[in-house]
């Protein structure tokens, strides 16, 4: 197989090869995923979307129905891809345990 | 200057809060840019221990890397070494760009980096190894490879994936120097993982989900007309990364050549530290 054939493949295979969905974690603690996810978020997500959630001038507030109606699963999803046009980053460099643990806390926030 | 420089960024960290979970890499790249607005600021010092009685050097890379915006960021290398008791030099700069080709994550994810580089002939920072770099290269002393300009353009192919915490990357290098001499290939490869994957609840610095391991692998592929691995250096080198929860960074790898082409080590360092949202 020459180079170019071999490219060609790669590029065939990295777009019709998506990720596999992600699959919800074997349940642990609530409170301790939401806690681990409220670390999390102060850490990674909190400079552009405020300490408390509540948005800033780059991104919308993560209590807003509109975010908490979002599907558990969806949510996982929507870190690990990003909006990369739109400024939200890609956050696939945590792994997926993480990005759970993310989800939990900010469903969390719909009691607040 | 390292003590200093370290010193400073760790005092940076301890002012804030900062998104940072880094790779243990220092050669290969991945797919994970800087976030849109964040500016990172790097020291990467290398300790060469080279061979055929070259003597010992420490080069250092000041680094600035900024998220231009979600699939586009932008990095400025400002480089100098020293070599034995000879004075230090500073030996030149690059600038290099990454796109990320695909917008949504997939099983691999392709990233075009293109970089133009000023630098001397006495730049010991070896942040690649291409064509057939060997350690006979670093013979030359600093004081002449300063007269001798190196303006290369270099672009790389990056492909990276990440699956079950573990990410995988290979970057395949081309590089021109654009006096006329023939395009060099190089490889670069890795793959690492974080110790823990989840997080713990509470608030840590020295728990496994801060730490990262891996090892990477990097050499010269030959030059056009002559594609080949005789003739050409490679290494492997194991990495370690300590992400700190306020943003600071720490990386150790020792590189070892892997064949008589190669220098023996080279020990990298690097200390780091994010600023979110710099011009915004």
């Amino acid at each position: 197989m020459n180079f170019h054939k071999a490219l060609l493949l790669f590029f065939i295979c990295a777009n019709g090869c998506a990720v596999a969905p992600p699959s919800q974690p074997a349940p642990r603690e609530a409170s301790s995923e939401i806690r681990a996810g409220g670390k999390l978020f102060a850490q990674h997500c909190a400079s552009c979307h405020g300490i408390d959630a509540t948005g800033g001038k780059r991104a919308p507030s993560l209590h807003a129905p509109a975010v908490q109606a979002i599907p558990d699963v969806a949510l996982v999803q929507f870190l690990t891809d990003g909006d990369l046009a739109k400024g939200m980053p890609s956050w696939s460099r945590l792994p997926e345990e993480r990005r759970w643990q993310l989800v939990s806390y900010l469903k969390s926030l719909r009691a607040l | 200057m390292l003590v200093r420089g370290s010193i400073l960024l760790v005092l940076l960290g301890a002012a804030g809060l900062a998104s940072a979970q880094e790779t243990p890499y220092f050669i290969t790249y991945t797919h994970h840019m800087e976030e849109p607005g964040s500016l990172e600021i790097a020291l990467n010092p290398v300790v060469g221990i080279p061979k055929g009685g070259a003597r010992r050097f420490t080069a250092s890379s000041l680094e600035l890397e900024y998220g231009v915006n979600g699939w586009w960021t932008s990095e400025l290398y400002l480089d100098s070494q020293k070599t034995g008791p000879d004075r230090a030099l500073f030996t030149g700069w690059r600038f290099e760009n990454r796109f990320r080709l695909l917008m949504k994550e997939h099983a691999v994810n392709p990233v075009l980096y293109v970089e133009y580089e000023d630098i001397t002939g006495a730049d010991r920072m070896l942040k690649e190894v291409v064509g057939f770099d060997t350690f006979e290269d670093l013979l030359q002393p600093p004081d002449e490879g300063r007269h001798e300009k190196k303006r290369e353009v270099e672009t790389k192919l990056i492909l990276s994936s990440n699956r079950k915490g573990w990410n995988v990357a290979g970057n395949l290098i081309a590089e021109k120097n654009l006096n006329g001499s023939p395009i060099e290939f190089g490889y670069a490869a890795a793959v690492s993982r974080p110790l823990a994957l989840a997080a713990s609840p509470d608030p840590c610095s020295l728990c496994p989900e801060n730490f990262s391991v891996g090892v990477e692998m990097y050499g010269g592929l030959g030059e056009r007309r002559q594609v080949k691995l005789a003739g050409t250096s490679h290494y492997i080198a194991p990495a370690i990364a300590w992400n700190l929860p306020n943003g600071v960074t720490f990386k150790f790898s020792p590189s070892f050549g892997g064949n008589s082409n190669s220098n023996r080590a080279l020990v990298r360092f690097g200390v780091s530290y994010e600023i979110p949202q710099f011009f915004r």
